[in-house]
């Protein structure tokens, strides 16, 4: 029974931070549209900026 | 010599140590996660687990690589101690309890390693080198990467990716921290650390007494447990027992050991972002708190505010004769500011005001040189907040390398630094309010309040050093300290990402005239400034009822 709780805890915990992550998916979600939004025309041929 | 001598020398010695291995390490961090070769070894890893190495993530599927890694963390440690009487090498331990099982298993994948337990009488061998050394490979890997994709979000633009969380995983483990860690394992056995699969050895002493003397793969976890700033001991009194740190050397060692990544970290990260004076800048910060908090303690433990210590020459309650003072002190402020945890002294026995810049170390988010990655993206985060503050100045659109610092950033930097005190204050005070667990207070007055608030600070901030004096082996504080831990590691964790993600979508913007050099000076005493202001004086009033209150009687 003590086991059953404690797993239970654990996935709670976890559940609760992967809605926390779907909630600052909607926060940052937008900013890469936000981003071609406020600099029009440098979108197709631009360099991707793509660095390892 | 005289002690403040040998004090000197070892920290001078320690600095030498931490410079020589700045630019290699640094470099060869940068070099890791920035090449696109993989290992033969690690092909096979990726073709095990399905990965395509090549192939970046966005930061949120990133970020839930690293959530369902640990929760699979969580779980698995869960069930190794559950299960520990009927795997070999137990020794002969039955199960570790549930709530205690979940504490250790919620501490270790956190880079916690706050212990409710006495390792020698609880835990097995192989629990301790299958299951909770794995642990400080995993957390400690952990930190890194999440560091490594916010510095691609300063570096990438116009991209949701911030890298591959099981490559950089992968790599973090096999070329960085396993190599280092069997290095100086070998290292610590030639300085005397035990490291075998023996059951206790009854012995007869001198006097004619019997004793039990428990030996274990010691020095192999030793090594892991300081270089990934975890801090579990394999016994019970951790780095003060002979046989985890018998004499001097060792003990710079592991203090070398437990600053070395957080340390060469500020170099990868300048090397990263093209230009390492912003490395340097970190760095500095870094080491103008961390000289403060080893003059502090050492000056507070050195004085001789009592008879006992008159006679010792120093507050030795606590402290190992072998080390003295300056050699506890040093690794009592480099633990405490690495959310390391390993103690070498008894951090109870510290004078009030001693141990108060202890508890105030982790308050400031453990940023100096903090945990391994951790204490890097901490930093960076007030960073941010000091380029928001100096844009506010001057009412110019905040920038940071060549990134604007927007509404959506400074959310999620205010995120962060309000989680941990969230934490920390409020679980301090539910500890105080219930009646049941005010009896797990051992000293009475103010005393009593910095061992909760301690417990809280060192749990929500990942340190895991325990202050002692107070009974936490109970269901309720191994549940509660538990929950901290999970949240007060992988919350910040969901800000700092979504922070890579909300960075990297942005294109650079040039360096102007106008925008506030992030390098000089005047930024370092800016962000000390926001260090002290923003985050130590949130804990004031907790601070003044506790070890200042004490103190100060």
């Amino acid at each position: 029974m003590p086991d059953v709780a404690f797993i239970a805890l654990t996935v709670v915990v976890f559940a609760a931070l992967a809605l926390a992550v779907r909630g600052v998916e909607r926060l940052v979600g937008s900013a890469l549209e936000d981003e071609r939004v406020e600099a029009p025309g440098e979108g197709q041929g631009a360099e991707n900026g793509v660095r390892r | 010599m005289s002690t403040a001598t040998a004090g000197w020398l070892q920290a001078g010695l320690l600095v030498v140590a931490l410079a020589v291995a700045y630019r290699p390490l640094g470099d060869y961090l940068a070099y890791i996660f920035t090449t696109n070769k993989h290992w033969r070894v690690e092909w096979g890893i990726y073709r095990l687990i399905g990965v395509n190495p090549d192939a970046d993530q966005k930061w949120s599927t990133y970020l839930r690589g690293v959530l369902a890694f640990s929760a699979v963390s969580v779980l698995f440690l869960y069930g190794f101690q559950r299960l520990q009487e009927y795997l070999p090498l137990s020794l002969g331990f039955p199960a570790v309890p549930a709530d205690q099982a979940f504490n250790t298993a919620a501490s270790f994948a956190t880079n916690t390693n706050w212990q409710s337990y006495s390792g020698e009488t609880t835990m097995g061998h192989l629990v301790q080198m299958a299951g909770l050394a794995v642990q400080n490979f995993g957390s400690a890997a952990v930190g890194i990467v999440v560091v490594i994709a916010l510095i691609r979000g300063f570096i990438r633009s116009r991209t949701e990716q911030v890298g591959n969380f099981w490559v950089d995983l992968t790599r973090a483990c096999l070329r960085l921290l396993l190599p280092i860690s069997v290095i100086f394992a070998l290292v610590l056995i030639a300085g005397g650390v035990v490291d075998n699969v023996a059951a206790a050895h009854p012995v007869t002493t001198l006097a004619g007494g019997h004793q039990v003397i428990p030996g274990g793969p010691v020095a192999s976890q030793e090594a892991i447990k300081e270089l990934g700033t975890n801090g579990g001991g394999f016994y019970n009194a951790n780095s003060a027992h002979p046989f985890e740190n018998p004499n001097p050397v060792t003990n710079l060692i592991e203090i070398f050991l437990l600053l070395v990544i957080a340390v060469s970290l500020t170099r990868a990260f300048g090397k990263m972002v093209g230009d390492k004076r912003q490395g340097y800048a970190v760095l500095a910060v870094m080491a103008v708190i961390w000289v403060a908090s080893v003059a502090g303690i050492s000056y507070f433990e050195s004085g001789q505010h009592s008879a006992a210590a008159a006679a010792a020459g120093g507050a030795m309650e606590g402290k190992e004769v072998r080390f003295g003072i300056p050699a506890s002190t040093l690794f009592t402020a480099s633990t405490t500011l690495t959310s390391t945890g390993a103690v070498n002294n008894a951090h109870d026995s510290l004078s009030p005001l001693g141990g108060g810049i202890t508890i105030l170390n982790m308050m400031l988010g453990e940023i100096a040189p903090g945990g391994t990655g951790s204490g890097l993206y901490g930093i960076l985060i007030l960073a941010i907040v000091t380029v928001f503050v100096a844009g506010l100045m001057v009412g110019r659109t905040p920038e940071y390398l060549n990134k604007k610092i927007r509404p959506r950033e400074m959310k999620l930097a205010s995120l962060y630094i309000l989680t941990t005190p969230a934490l920390v204050l409020i679980g301090t005070g539910v500890a105080i309010a219930l009646k049941g667990e005010q009896a797990a207070i051992l000293n009475p007055g103010p005393h009593g309040l910095s061992e909760i608030l301690y417990a809280f600070t060192s749990t929500a901030n990942n340190n895991g050093s325990a202050f002692a004096g107070l009974s936490v082996n109970t269901v309720w504080y191994n549940g509660a300290l538990g929950v901290v831990m999970l949240l007060g590691r992988f919350l910040p964790i969901v800000w700092v990402l979504a922070l890579a993600g909300s960075l990297a979508a942005q294109r650079m913007v040039p360096a102007s005239a106008g925008t506030l050099p992030t390098h000089r000076p005047l930024f370092i005493s800016m962000l000390l400034g926001v260090v002290i202001l923003v985050v130590a004086l949130t804990y004031f009033p907790a601070q003044a009822l506790g070890p200042l209150a004490e103190g100060l009687h």
